[in-house]
Formats: structure tokens, C-alpha cells, sequence
């Protein structure tokens, strides 16, 4: 309905008491809101549990919202903080779900059926599986700047870190991506 | 392996356009004629367009957008916090405050000068007979650095959470 429309605009009406237009600013950014709460808890329905949560938050607090940032920037923010407090909260179950996850990664890794192997033969399939090699705040790293197409700056006030340091991070991700895929995938590379 | 590792960090700051323009005209220079640093140029490239490329996003249910809507629905926008948050009304309230003080420092002083016959005055104070070095030793001295100290983090606290706060908005 509002599709043409920027965000700046969309907020605008939201705010003048058009609910209804806050459906385009869900619609546009849930694939991203969900995937950065999916790299938190790969968890399809926590995930979404807290992507909803941080979009009700983010409607009660779009009166504050200054227009500094992009409004992806913050919106992003406040995943962020949303998923981190909950794993805050939930930290032990947390960790076993981790674990759970460990093993499930090292079992789809090194002990997989020819089918499976086969399946997997595409790049989409090898870049999916390396991610979840990755420790989840390298996985979201690469989400926010690559997928979330955020700025390294951008990525800082998400994250909570300075330039420098999402330089450095951002540098780890991709090296250890890249030593995942060469060690796993290096005859599918070539 | 570090000689690697550092070319491989200029030329990820190469490709993300974060270097300044003298190393932007040497890693292109580099990357064009040096053969290991064409290599890896080369791979990393190939990862950097392949990450956006391959990596797709994950998609909610379809009532997503749905479920989010019925939960706003219950849900009032809150006042933006500069429109409660009222500097008129604190500083409204510091005036009150520096009023009383006044006031009561004021009616001390006066009343003090009026009644000087009275005997409940302070011990007149000799300046010349006061020895300063009783009171300096290590222990007043640690004192005195610990609660500049425990003054200068809180300044150092404040002053970090309000640059913060101005980049989360």
C-alpha cells in the first residue's frame, strides 16, 4: 500500500495515527529482523517470538526514533538488545541449546550421506552451512553487513562496538568463513 | 602466514573502501601487478560478492506481519522522551533547590550578626597555631586520589553513555 514510500515517510504517517501503515515497515524488514534473531538463537519459532517483540518495541518507541540514523540501523538495534537480553535470561538453556546445535553441525558436517552430500553440492548450501560454523557474533557481523547491507560503522552502533573493532571482527568472520569453506568445501571451490 | 594475514587485511580494506587514498592507489597498483597479492585479491573478491550473493535470507511464517499488527494494536506509542522529559521543569526544580539554600544560608548569617552577645559562638580559629602536617599523610593522601579517582569514572561514565545514547539515536 505504502510501498513507494521511504521510511521517513511511513513513520511519519504511523505517527500522525495511521496504524495501519506500520504493516509496510514490517513487511520490509521482517526478513532481515528474523534472520539477525535466527543467528542469535537458531530457533525458527524463538526467532520469531523476538523479531515480533522487537518490532512492537520499536512501534512503542517510534516517537524517539530522531531520523539520525537509518531507521534500519535502529530497528536492527533494537534486535539486537532484544535477543541479547533474552539470552541474558535464558542463558543456560542457551548454552545447551548451543551445544544441541554443535552437535547437530558436526553431524550434518562429517557424517553425511551421499544424498546429503549431492544436496549440499551448491553454493548457497556450502556458504549456509559454513555460517553456522561460525560463533554467533561472527555469523551476525557478517548478517548486518553483507544481508542488512549496514555500514561498518553502522554495525558498530548496532553492535555496541567501535569502527575499529567491527573492522577487526568483520576481518575474522570472513577469514574463518573462508577457512571453513576451504577446509570443508575446497574440492567444491575449485 | 603474517606477512599473509596483513596483506589480507589491506586488501579487505581495499575492497570495503575503508582505506585512505594513498594506500587506495598502492593495494590497486598491488593487487594489479604483484602476483601473490593478485591471488589473493582474486579469492577474497570471490568470497565478498558470493557472501551477498548465496546468502539468503531467512523468511518468517506468512502471519508474520500479521501477528506483529495484532500486537500493535494493543499498543500505545509512547510520548517522545524529550517531550516528558521537560528541561524547563528540572531546572524549575534546581531553582527551588538553590532558592532554599540561599534563603536558609541567608537567615544563618543573620541571625549570627544579630546576636553577638550570645556565647554559642565557634571557637575563634588561629591560623598560625594550625599544623597542616598533622593532616597530611599517606592515608589523607590516598584518600584524597581515591575520591578523585571514584570522581573522575564518574565523569568518564557519563560523559561515554551520553555520546552513546546520541549514536543509538
Amino acid at each position: 500500500m505504502h510501498e513507494h514510500l521511504d521510511d521517513t515517510a511511513v513513520i511519519q504517517m504511523i505517527l500522525q495515527g495511521q496504524q495501519a501503515a506500520y504493516a509496510t515497515l514490517v513487511t520490509r524488514y521482517q526478513q532481515y529482523v528474523f534472520t539477525i534473531a535466527m543467528r542469535h538463537v537458531n530457533n525458527r519459532e524463538l526467532a520469531e517470538e523476538l523479531a515480533q517483540d522487537a518490532f512492537v518495541k520499536a512501534y512503542k518507541y517510534l516517537a524517539d526514533f530522531k531520523g539520525n540514523s537509518k531507521f534500519s540501523t535502529w530497528l536492527y538495534t533494537i534486535v539486537h538488545t532484544t535477543c541479547l537480553s533474552h539470552m541474558r535470561k535464558k542463558k543456560d538453556e542457551t548454552i545447551l541449546l548451543e551445544e544441541e546445535k554443535m552437535v547437530t553441525i558436526s553431524d550434518n558436517s562429517y557424517e553425511q550421506k551421499p544424498t546429503d552430500k549431492l544436496e549440499q553440492k551448491t553454493q548457497k548450501q556450502m556458504l549456509e552451512n559454513a555460517m553456522k560454523h561460525l560463533p554467533e557474533a561472527e555469523a551476525q557481523i557478517l548478517t548486518l553487513f553483507y544481508q542488512a547491507e549496514q555500514s561498518i560503522e553502522e554495525v558498530g552502533m548496532i553492535m555496541g562496538l567501535t569502527t575499529a573493532n567491527v573492522k577487526v571482527r568483520l576481518f575474522r568472520s570472513r577469514q574463518k568463513l573462508r577457512d571453513v569453506l576451504e577446509s570443508k568445501y575446497s574440492r567444491e571451490l575449485v | 602466514m603474517e606477512q599473509n594475514e596483513e596483506i589480507e587485511r589491506q586488501i579487505w580494506e581495499f575492497i570495503d573502501g575503508t582505506c585512505n587514498e594513498t594506500d587506495k592507489v598502492r593495494i590497486s597498483t598491488l593487487v594489479a601487478t604483484d602476483a601473490v597479492w593478485i591471488q589473493l585479491y582474486n579469492e577474497l573478491a570471490i568470497l565478498h560478492s558470493m557472501i551477498p550473493e548465496h546468502l539468503e535470507t531467512e523468511q518468517p511464517s506468512m502471519r508474520f506481519t500479521q501477528n506483529v499488527m495484532e500486537a500493535v494494536a494493543t499498543t500505545q506509542i509512547a510520548p517522545a522522551t524529550k517531550k516528558y522529559i521537560n528541561k524547563s521543569i528540572i531546572r524549575g526544580i534546581a531553582a527551588i533547590f538553590m532558592i532554599m539554600l540561599t534563603a536558609i544560608f541567608g537567615y544563618a548569617l543573620a541571625t549570627a550578626h544579630n546576636d553577638t552577645n550570645s556565647t554559642n559562638l565557634l571557637p575563634k580559629l588561629n591560623l598560625n597555631n594550625l599544623n597542616f602536617n598533622r593532616f597530611i599523610n599517606s592515608n589523607t593522601m590516598m584518600l584524597f586520589i581515591a575520591v578523585n579517582i571514584v570522581i573522575g569514572l564518574v565523569f568518564f561514565d557519563t560523559m561515554l553513555r551520553r555520546k552513546r545514547t546520541q549514536q543509538t539515536h
